[in-house]
């Protein structure tokens, strides 16, 4: 029989609980649910914890419930006692809906590029307005995103991204984890969205000769052939 | 033991273990595979599929390397009732099967069979698209002759997919879509046949600038006279910037069709499956046969959705119409024809998800509620009158726990109007015209 008492959902004193990250949702909410509660209701969703010393918890998901809880003056509150691994308070908390999860764009395929632009995008107060779902879509789908450092690039397809608001905008629904640039580069797409002197490095590194004379789109020509 | 051997040992309520130990093998030997082609519980991701099979090449065998696998079969136990689509035990084995055969580590699989040592299906798998080649075939008695059609099949897989564009109620895009799908398929390289079959208004010709038949097309139909091959006019854009012509190719309406024509005498001399039987000779030259089918139920329209593998309906949200006659295409017209096709064994078409075409821009949020009231009611009466649930075909993402009302779409744009007066396809034309067509094709076919 194990003593841990992780994975149990237990009625605790409420002074034994301290808030975790406290919920951002409007007043009103906590107000209207707290009435309904009352003080001797039973909150059937129940509040997720750490232990973080004997007989003290603190709250890493379901923060709402907690802030209910607490205006509703409940002296006990029903909670799951949860490990505390980094990990569990992150899928606590987006979960509980507290956290936007992320999606990698680096590896993400079609369908989750469009459902985290089209989120974006349905946001009340998006500052993406007159962004085309199609247009955006297709363009990080085809784009050589794995090889991206930042979403700077984002702002170079032409899809009405500036850096700053809009950008921040997509940041927070992507995050990157970029593969380095291969030595050798051949695909056209790629080729252009470097800067001419990286090419020019590029191109010096296979030996080529004569290259101040050459323009951008010679060189994307010359190591596109290579 | 022989497969004939191996059905009679059988005892009638065999579990999936029983028909997995005893059947499976000998079956996939009569379909062509030795033991070397075959391995049991071939993994594919976290899951793993019953049976997988491929033939071998040089020293690639099969057994040894497991890459690269070309049929996958999913077997159920004989208790499982696999006799017919409309059955639970069908159901859930085709939603295994497919979470199989679009698995990403499964590219290289063309075809998925399930079977239950009674009954036995056998399914395609064109880029995004799974759909039944065969009805649920019965294998008591006959086990031999269905041994052989689908050694046919799996012998020789049609390089193309049929996609009859169809909804009765005109005005809502078919031809528009279906030029703009071609154009987008060609970009990705695909070889693409588009047919003009409203021949009323041969308006597919018209927006590419192509001159429509003069009495070829009965002869072709007939089957007699003439070749097919030779009514197929090319549709080419040259550009500077194009290091080769872009294009596909089409067969335009018949000018000898478009008047008054007395149905009745016309069924006379033609046939419903002619379309489907001259087109099989095209099959190994396109990647995609698209079909552009008149706006009505009478003859050339279930030509064209007899003689397709899957059907896309294209309607709008601010036509009421349009969204009943989807649904009355669904639950009654294409049922119709796939039980023509089911007679001689064949499955006939699937739908595809209802794509809602020219919807606003700028969301007004009461046009769109109305919209979803309406196809609630929809559903709800056809659901009541037929027993049919429409749900997947207005929301293909809606699943368990999750009202997802997304449709597939493509917005209104004053792009793919204006190319039709320039006689090109808008996904040729101009780029946002054409992204939003790559996010259709994307998302029904590639």
């Amino acid at each position: 029989m194990s003593f841990s008492d992780v994975g149990n959902l237990m009625c605790l004193p409420f002074d034994e609980i301290e808030s975790g990250e406290p919920t951002d949702v409007h007043e009103y909410l906590i107000q209207a649910a707290a009435n309904q509660l009352g003080p001797d209701g039973r909150n059937w969703i129940p509040v997720i914890v750490k232990e973080t010393a004997p007989d003290q918890y603190q709250v890493i998901g379901n923060s709402f419930v907690y802030a209910v809880a607490a205006e509703a003056g409940l002296a006990e509150v029903w909670c799951i006692i949860a490990d505390d691994l980094p990990e569990t308070v992150a899928i606590s908390r987006s979960l509980a809906q507290e956290v936007l999860p992320k999606t990698n764009l680096s590896i993400a395929s079609r369908e989750e590029i469009s459902a985290a632009v089209d989120y974006v995008l349905h946001q009340p107060a998006t500052p993406l307005k007159g962004v085309s779902h199609a247009s955006l879509v297709a363009r990080l789908d085809e784009a050589p995103r794995q090889y991206w450092k930042n979403l700077q690039p984002i702002t170079k397809l032409g899809c009405r991204i500036t850096g700053g608001k809009k950008l921040k905008a997509l940041e927070e629904v992507f995050y990157l984890t970029p593969e380095p640039m291969p030595e050798v580069i051949t695909d056209r797409k790629i080729l252009e969205t470097l800067t001419t002197q990286q090419l020019k490095d590029m191109a010096k590194k296979r030996d080529v000769k004569g290259l101040s004379k050459l323009k951008k789109a010679d060189l994307v020509e010359l190591l596109a052939a290579a | 033991m022989s497969l004939e051997q191996a059905f009679q040992s059988l005892p009638p309520d065999a579990a999936e273990a029983v028909v997995e130990s005893i059947f499976s093998k000998p079956f996939l030997n009569a379909l062509g595979f030795s033991d070397e082609e075959i391995v049991p519980k071939f993994g594919i991701g976290k899951w793993a599929v019953d049976q997988a099979a491929r033939k071998n090449t040089g020293d690639d065998i099969f057994l040894h390397t497991q890459n690269d696998p070309y049929l996958y079969m999913e077997v159920k136990g004989r208790p499982a009732n696999l006799s017919g689509e409309m059955y639970p035990d069908h159901r859930d084995t085709v939603l295994q099967l497919k979470r199989y055969l679009l698995a990403p580590s499964s590219k290289s699989v063309k075809w998925g069979l399930i079977m239950n040592s009674l009954h036995v299906q056998l399914f395609r798998k064109h880029g995004k698209i799974v759909h039944p080649v065969t009805s649920c075939l019965s294998l008591e008695g006959n086990l031999k002759q269905v041994v052989k059609l689908l050694r046919q099949h799996i012998g020789s897989p049609p390089k193309a997919l049929t996609i009859a564009l169809y909804n009765n109620k005109g005005g809502v895009g078919k031809t528009t879509t279906t030029i703009n799908l071609a154009a987008t398929l060609t970009l990705y390289k695909k070889k693409v046949l588009v047919i003009d079959f409203d021949h009323n208004q041969s308006d597919l010709g018209d927006a590419l600038n192509l001159s429509p038949l003069k009495n070829k097309v009965l002869g072709v139909l007939k089957g007699k006279s003439a070749n097919i091959r030779d009514i197929i006019t090319p549709y080419k854009l040259e550009h500077p910037s194009l290091k080769e012509p872009l294009g596909f190719d089409v067969i335009t309406a018949d000018d000898a069709f478009s008047g008054e024509l007395d149905e009745a005498k016309l069924r006379q001399i033609v046939k419903l499956h002619d379309l489907h039987k001259a087109l099989e000779s095209l099959k190994n030259d396109y990647d995609y046969i698209l079909i552009d089918s008149p706006p009505n139920w009478r003859l050339f329209a279930q030509k064209a959705i007899y003689a397709a593998d899957v059907v896309l309906i294209p309607a709008r949200h601010d036509n009421l119409h349009s969204l009943q006659n989807a649904s009355t295409a669904i639950t009654q017209f294409i049922p119709a024809m796939r039980e023509k096709r089911r007679a001689v064994q064949e499955s006939g078409p699937i739908v595809l998800p209802i794509f809602m075409n020219n919807t606003p821009t700028r969301s007004a949020p009461f046009q769109v509620a109305l919209m979803h009231n309406a196809i609630k009611k929809i559903i709800v009466k056809s659901k009541s009158e037929t027993g049919f649930d429409l749900t997947h075909y207005f929301y293909p993402k809606y699943c368990k726990g999750q009202k997802n009302l997304d449709m597939v779409s493509v917005p209104y744009m004053a792009y793919i109007p204006r190319a039709d007066f320039m006689h090109m396809p808008a996904a040729f034309a101009f780029k946002p015209a054409r992204e939003q067509y790559q996010n259709l094709v994307k998302e029904y076919f590639l």
